[in-house]
């Protein structure tokens, strides 16, 4: 079991790391925000579901975190990957894969979520420290190009400038690494003592979604926000009515 | 104007800007790498110009990702003035610092306060209703303005030079972005209904199987009314991560008591 819990880490860490890179260094498509990056890490534990509902739950609450200027924001990221990876792992190793009725696997994923989501916040600090490390040793590669510039010799900036990548990859994947393997071996021994569904933990997922809609809405609110708001919780009510 | 290959070396290039992003000169080196192709081409006979042309682009630069490539093309076809006598050597520079922050405003308000809330209420529903779509909806939601800015961006700057700022004027993203986050408003009501409606599935569910989630129901029916007063205390200052403590660490307690 160890093994296998080291495997996953060592996976989760290096697709992670690969998927920050979007965030900053590359690209910047949005494979790395929390809606693609979550269900990719789900499906490379063997449960895309689960990382789907942990990525929609991210996203969410993380929408409106804005990387404006020199702020950085919450590591989005990181935090799916952490988040993802502690909720799939107690769901393979409890009772609760079990009870694949009526999507009572995702259910019982969506319960461990809230824990999930609360130990993750605090470590996805580290995550950002990370990120403001790397952006600091940046600096070094920009020296060196300069100096070979103005010294009139041949420089490959396009090589210089991927090394700066190469630092964001390396120094997120280690982050993620030495972060998620203690969670999953504290996960390795306490899940399999989650023998029922734990419905109790209903109101926990009910303010996660609560807080993560209004998280949404304060992103988008505008002077015309509540009209639109109620305007569209009518609609959309009379349509499930009319549907149902 | 630079060919097409060279066009589509400096596109491939842009995408990674930000790769050696750093606190003393922030995108410099990014801005630097991705003119490259196109100065190599304009300064193909003089290395000693294609060198002080590459180290006048390293000097301090930030901009909003996407709408660095109108400026990047502007500033293309200023090297090229320059190349042809028809401008100063430090035009493309003045250009880009005196366009950098406004255009990093306008990008900032459009893409990552409007369009991307948009998309990822778009794929977040679509993940509600349609499972794994709901991430490619994302994408596609948010791409098509990305990429669009990008290409057409780049090329119109390498176009029309300094004249780009009318083209950036012309697209009025301003107005579109509060739109956007109309669209988006829109959709998070939608959203809240849906996961009424899975809620009240799981009330119907709870009856049918003899026990009664009075969470369930409770969560049904006060959810858009809890959203807008939570907005109301983000409003007032405190942070999400604090408002999730507040709101969820309690429930997770009384869970835990409770199982």
């Amino acid at each position: 079991m160890l093994n296998k819990i080291l495997y996953d880490t060592v996976v989760v860490s290096v697709a992670g790391g690969a998927l920050s890179l979007d965030r900053t260094a590359a690209f910047q498509t949005m494979v790395s925000r929390p809606i693609v990056a979550a269900p990719v890490i789900g499906y490379l534990l063997g449960y895309p579901l689960i990382g789907l509902l942990c990525g929609a739950a991210l996203e969410l609450l993380f929408i409106g975190d804005l990387p404006v200027g020199t702020y950085i924001p919450v590591h989005e990221t990181g935090m799916a990957v952490l988040v993802t990876a502690i909720t799939v792992e107690t769901y393979k190793l409890s009772w609760l894969n079990l009870y694949e009725v009526r999507g009572g696997g995702v259910m019982g994923a969506a319960f461990l979520l809230p824990a999930a989501v609360a130990v993750g916040i605090p470590v996805s600090r580290l995550y950002q420290s990370a990120d403001r490390l790397t952006r600091g040793f940046n600096a070094k590669f920009l020296h060196e190009a300069q100096q070979a510039l103005s010294q009139g010799g041949d420089v490959n900036l396009t090589a210089e400038n991927l090394k700066g990548a190469a630092c964001f990859f390396v120094t997120m994947s280690v982050a993620l690494f030495i972060t998620v393997l203690p969670f999953l071996l504290v996960v390795s021994f306490a899940a399999p003592h989650l023998r029922y569904m734990p419905r109790p933990f209903f109101p926990a997922f009910a303010a996660l979604t609560a807080v993560g809609a209004a998280s949404a809405y304060h992103a988008v609110e505008t002077e015309k926000s509540l009209v639109i708001f109620l305007a569209s919780c009518v609609i959309g009510a009379s349509l499930y009515f009319v549907v149902s | 104007m630079i060919s097409r290959l060279s066009l589509i070396k400096v596109f491939a290039a842009s995408f990674f800007m930000q790769s050696c992003w750093n606190y003393e000169k922030m995108q410099a080196l990014g801005f630097a790498a991705a003119i490259s192709p196109a100065i190599d081409e304009i300064y193909k006979d003089s290395d000693g110009e294609k060198k002080a042309a590459l180290n006048r682009h390293m000097d301090f630069y930030n901009a909003h990702p996407y709408m660095a490539a109108p400026i990047l093309g502007a500033s293309i076809r200023l090297e090229e003035k320059h190349r042809s006598g028809e401008a100063s050597a430090d035009a493309s520079v003045r250009f880009k610092s005196s366009v950098m922050a406004p255009y990093s405003a306008i990008g900032d308000g459009f893409f990552w306060s409007s369009i991307r809330p948009l998309a990822s209420c778009a794929g977040i529903l679509a993940a509600f209703f349609w499972g794994m779509w709901g991430p490619v909806i994302f994408l596609l939601a948010y791409n098509v303005f990305h990429l669009w800015m990008r290409w057409v961006g780049l090329k119109k700057g390498a176009l029309m030079g300094e004249e780009v700022v009318t083209f950036v004027k012309s697209l009025q993203m301003p107005k579109w972005g509060q739109r956007a986050r109309y669209a988006a408003c829109a959709l998070i009501g939608i959203g809240v209904v849906a996961a009424a409606w899975g809620a009240a599935s799981y009330v119907r569910y709870g009856f049918a199987h003899g026990h009664v989630p009075r969470w369930a129901l409770v969560f049904a029916a006060s959810l858009a009314p809890v959203t807008l007063g939570l907005n109301e205390l983000i409003k007032r200052g405190l942070s999400i991560p604090k408002l999730l403590y507040l709101a969820v660490l309690p429930l997770i307690l009384y869970g835990m008591l409770k199982y």
